[in-house]
């Protein structure tokens, strides 16, 4: 008990800076806490990470899931927290109730955080729920106002989300009576129904997500008229983390049927396709309306990422001893994480775009690359790091050698299965290249044709922090990724003797 | 042992809550009671073990979750003249936030 109360030191600093971001109106004052408070969050968190791992501490009292993994994730969630304070410092002060924006963005940290600690399904519908709302909401911060119709779509996807969700719940209360994970996980459920719900549940955390039917167009309108701050908290905090626990769920359902896995597959794939697509002709034309907008080309981007995550976490249903499936999904935990850094990376080396000017047509921007160097070598890095996530853990030599040569050599429509993913990975990989190469010409290399905001503010050290911090995450990363080979599944509450039988 | 650090977390909790209502202005303390009613929701549903009683409490969450999000936050970022669908904002609670736009419009004009 005790173990519990310290391990969530850090949601009771978040429940702190939510109450305080919502009283305190003097913007700079509660900034600056709200920073504190970030920073300290952090540091308990990193000291939890220590302790758990020296000791081989795991707690799992009332559901909680508090182990090495998950205090990673966390760990993720928190810095990116102290970034998003720090956009916002530049690009939301001044607005009209900045208080309840803050509010909001420690409302959606907590929630992620909390979705991510329970095995509670309900709980996690909660959280989730709480989430999507928030992030409708947030849109219409800004110095601009905005008509509430202009994410009539969005709400509407949400609203069906919502319904999805809870019409999974209380099918899962009327058939099993248990909303835990695991004892829904040992429920003989049969194959139709469990079909079903993990559809409802895919659904569910998916549509605001950006997988059919709605895919990206109800996102159009979000990525083009938010803030960056407001599309770092969507893309970058929000879909990957949701992505996790969609796969934390979809494994609990899908785990054994290829049936499952196969339809998700097609879904992924569809959506996966769609996404590509959009931010591909958003690059390189004007047609559909579309208009250079590299908020639009990230967000969209970040849409493919939820998709082919999604797509290679249903290829673990075909997999087929357990030794395997630990594995694999080990390795699908991995390149989430590298996904969300690398993507941080990037949007962040957008900073610079952000101080400088309110246009965000990529052919108009130009000329960062005289001023803003270090910010131009990280997009690259980050563009290169992107294509070629796997050379940080020695997973190509590992998966491609176990799992595509030796273990599937007798099951040849599983191989090609995999095989096409593997094939559509590397196509994904090309393609996120291209449109690197294409912004990081445009923006810091071609000529500059934009307005520039009246005060800029002059990039300081502090600005570069970040950019080293996730560099410092990586290598973090890689080291407890070749250590303990099974951190990411500890995440779950599928305990590795657990996950085996 | 547990049962003092439990105190220490919940005083704590108890006087920042004290504090943060002493500092907010009117229209924020709506916000922060609702807000802190639903985490005492939820925290009160991570601790029950009957499946009834939690999918109950589910639907008491999501009602205060539309709740919320239609009385205090949409008439907030809308700043809908004085009324708004169902509710009427107190006229000293719009006075203050009427403040709070001007202030903001002066800035932006500078």
């Amino acid at each position: 008990m005790i173990g519990i109360l310290i391990a969530t030191i850090p949601l009771y600093c978040l429940l702190i800076g939510l109450f305080w971001s919502i009283s305190c109106s003097k913007s700079t004052f509660r900034k600056k806490i709200l920073i504190l408070i970030s920073i300290l969050i952090l540091f308990t968190n990193t000291l939890n990470i220590i302790i758990f791992s020296l000791f081989d501490f795991q707690i799992y009292d009332f559901n909680f899931n508090l182990n090495v993994g998950t205090f990673f994730l966390w760990e993720i969630i928190f810095a990116l927290n102290l970034i998003i304070l720090y956009f916002s410092k530049d690009e939301m002060t001044g607005i009209l109730n900045e208080n309840l924006y803050d509010s909001l963005i420690i409302l959606i940290i907590f929630s992620l955080v909390g979705a991510s600690l329970t095995s509670n399904i309900l709980i996690i519908v909660i959280f989730v729920i709480i989430v999507f709302i928030s992030l409708g909401l947030i849109f219409y911060f800004g110095i601009y106002s905005k008509p509430f119709k202009l994410l009539r779509l969005f709400f509407i996807s949400i609203i069906l989300s919502i319904i999805f969700l809870i019409l999974g719940v209380f099918l899962i209360y009327f058939i099993i009576d248990s909303f835990i994970l695991t004892e829904i996980k040992n429920f003989e459920l049969n194959p139709g129904l469990n079909l079903l719900i993990s559809l409802l549940f895919l659904f569910g955390f998916g549509i605001p997500c950006g997988i059919i039917p709605f895919s990206i167009f109800h996102l159009k309108v979000y990525y083009h008229d938010s803030t960056y701050t407001t599309l770092f908290i969507i893309t970058n905090l929000t879909f990957p983390i949701i992505n996790f626990i969609l796969f934390k769920l979809l494994l609990t359902f899908t785990y054994d049927l290829g049936i499952n896995s196969l339809i998700i597959l097609i879904i992924a794939a569809v959506g996966l396709i769609i996404s590509i697509t959009y931010s591909l002709t958003e690059t390189f034309t004007t047609i559909d309306g579309n208009s250079f907008s590299i908020k639009k080309i990230l967000g969209l981007s970040s849409n493919s990422d939820f998709n082919m995550i999604l797509l290679i976490s249903a290829f673990i249903g075909f997999l087929p001893t357990e030794s395997i499936k630990i594995e694999y999904g080990n390795f699908v935990f991995f390149f989430i994480f590298c996904m969300i850094l690398i993507k941080i990376l990037l949007f962040y080396s957008l900073k610079p775009v952000m101080l400088e000017t309110l246009d965000d047509n990529i052919k108009i921007l130009g000329g960062f690359w005289q001023k803003y160097k270090i910010f131009g070598i990280s997009y690259l890095i980050g563009g290169i790091l992107l294509t070629i996530p796997f050379a940080l853990g020695n997973i190509l030599i590992n998966l491609i050698s176990n799992i595509f040569t030796e273990s599937l050599i007798d099951l040849p429509h599983i191989s090609f299965i995999g095989f096409t993913i593997w094939a559509i990975l590397i196509f994904y990989f090309i393609i996120i290249l291209i449109w690197v190469s294409i912004t990081f010409n445009d923006i810091f290399i071609g000529t500059p044709k934009y307005l520039k905001n009246k005060d800029i503010r002059p990039i300081t050290k502090l600005d570069y922090l970040p950019l080293i911090l996730i560099i410092i995450f990586s290598i973090f990363l890689c080291i407890f990724y070749f250590f303990n080979s099974l951190l990411f599944m500890e995440i779950l509450n599928f305990s590795t003797e657990q996950f085996t039988h | 042992m547990f049962v003092i650090l439990l105190s220490i977390f919940g005083i704590g909790l108890l006087v920042i809550i004290i504090i943060c209502y002493k500092i907010s202005k009117k229209g924020d303390k709506d916000i922060l009671t609702s807000l802190i009613i639903l985490i005492g929701f939820i925290g009160i549903e991570i601790f029950i073990e009957n499946t009834i009683i939690q999918l109950l409490f589910f639907v008491c969450i999501i009602i205060l979750i539309i709740y919320i999000v239609f009385f205090f936050f949409i008439p907030r970022l809308f700043y809908i003249k004085e009324q708004f669908l169902f509710t009427e904002i107190k006229s000293e609670v719009w006075e203050d936030l009427k403040m709070d736009s001007t202030i903001v419009e002066k800035q932006q004009k500078d």
